[in-house]
């Protein structure tokens, strides 16, 4: 078995969570928090202001004047959202690198599609957990960019056994290596510090272990598919997996739940997501 | 109007009548271009032969404007097809796979 923290340890250029969204983390956990305590670290970031201000002027929200000042943005569209759209603008930047035999920019796009999946999945089955449902649909897969920017032969191996065999990425990878990117991505988000509920479920949402009640692990593992079953982006192969059947019984769903979910999520994707816009 | 083999499909051909598979879905449907992806799904269905258009041959006549074949929903629910062709027979699956068409026949997702 590979000593996964050894492996983020040893690639030494491994991007470090930005200040800016340790704090904004730190302060969203604070229930004093005000909306201008957030201006006054977002406001730091040019970069990243501009993009909460495009969000917020997006016709997405469809507010009738121009909304020009952060503090009044972060009113609008609550704490939490700019807490996601400033780990995503990271995310994307840091990990944008795409290769022959990864394509990055398809494969952020199934994970907005995940996150926002499991945001709604997890709003219905387990409500106030939707945030860290958003958080983990969105980095479930993020071992395979740092596998696709840092590890490129053991990337190349994979992807060259998922084109000549046509099996599942996480077939190849456990024929080929001793580790697997979702145990590699979960040891990045311990890195950055992730609270211990998101980097659960990034390292776990391959082999759910339902329990009495359901979680975010469940709650991913499914979003997961359903993106894949919707065809949206690419995780790096092109077949799907199965759907656990004691997740199934575990999230309680049924397949009209399962319907409305997806369509909810089409719709907001077609009327164009800003988190798309910005990978 | 021509009877080709799978194997001898090639490149932009156009299918000449609806493929249909065992429960008479439509599979593939008139006017698909066909390309590898969908001799594949083809084969992996255990279809031998199609129909197709002879090279200067016009559409099928009887097709009303209106009800002209979406190429790209035909495109997209191939494609949904090959995603779910090594579980289609997990019970799971197999109602996934039909919202899963349901969705790429109605527009699907650009991506």
């Amino acid at each position: 078995m590979a000593d996964i923290q050894r492996i983020i340890a040893d690639i030494t250029d491994l991007p470090t969570l930005p200040d800016v969204v340790t704090k904004v983390n730190q302060l969203i956990s604070d229930s004093n928090t005000s909306a201008a305590d957030i201006n006054k670290v977002i406001s730091r970031d040019l970069a990243l202001s501009a993009k909460i201000l495009k969000l917020v002027n997006s016709p997405f929200y469809g507010f009738p004047r121009r909304i020009t000042t952060i503090t009044y943005a972060v009113v609008i569209l609550g704490f939490n959202t700019v807490r996601n759209l400033a780990l995503s603008a990271f995310v994307f930047d840091a990990f944008k690198k795409g290769s022959r035999h990864f394509d990055a920019a398809a494969f952020w796009k199934h994970s907005i599609c995940t996150a926002f999946l499991s945001q709604d999945l997890a709003k219905k089955i387990i409500p106030g957990k939707e945030e860290d449902a958003f958080i983990a649909g969105l980095l479930h897969g993020v071992g395979k960019v740092v596998m696709s920017q840092y590890l490129l032969e053991d990337m190349k191996k994979v992807a060259q056994r998922v084109e000549e065999t046509g099996c599942q990425f996480t077939q190849a990878e456990s024929e080929l290596l001793d580790y697997n990117h979702a145990e590699l991505g979960a040891a990045l988000l311990e890195k950055w510090n992730l609270p211990e509920p998101v980097v659960g479920v990034v390292r776990n949402h391959l082999n759910p272990q339902p329990g009495e009640k359901p979680t975010n692990v469940e709650v991913v593992h499914l979003s997961n598919i359903l993106t894949r079953a919707l065809n949206f982006g690419s995780s790096g192969d092109s077949r799907i997996p199965q759907i656990s059947p004691a997740v199934w019984s575990s999230l309680g769903l049924t397949w009209a739940d399962v319907d409305a979910l997806l369509g909810q999520v089409v719709d907001e994707i077609r009327k164009g997501n800003e988190f798309l816009s910005m990978i | 109007m021509l009877t080709v083999m799978v194997e001898n499909i090639a490149e932009g051909m156009v299918l000449g009548r609806d493929v249909l598979d065992d429960n008479s879905n439509t599979l593939l449907g008139e006017g698909t271009v066909l390309g590898q992806k969908h001799k594949d799904i083809l084969k992996r269905r255990g279809i031998e032969k199609v129909i197709v258009r002879e090279p200067a041959e016009k559409p099928n006549e009887t097709l009303a404007p209106e009800a002209e074949v979406d190429e790209n929903a035909e495109k997209r629910m191939a494609e949904v097809e090959l995603i779910f062709s090594d579980v289609a027979e997990d019970p799971l699956m197999k109602e996934l796979r039909v919202i899963a068409l349901k969705y790429a026949s109605q527009g699907g997702l650009d991506g």
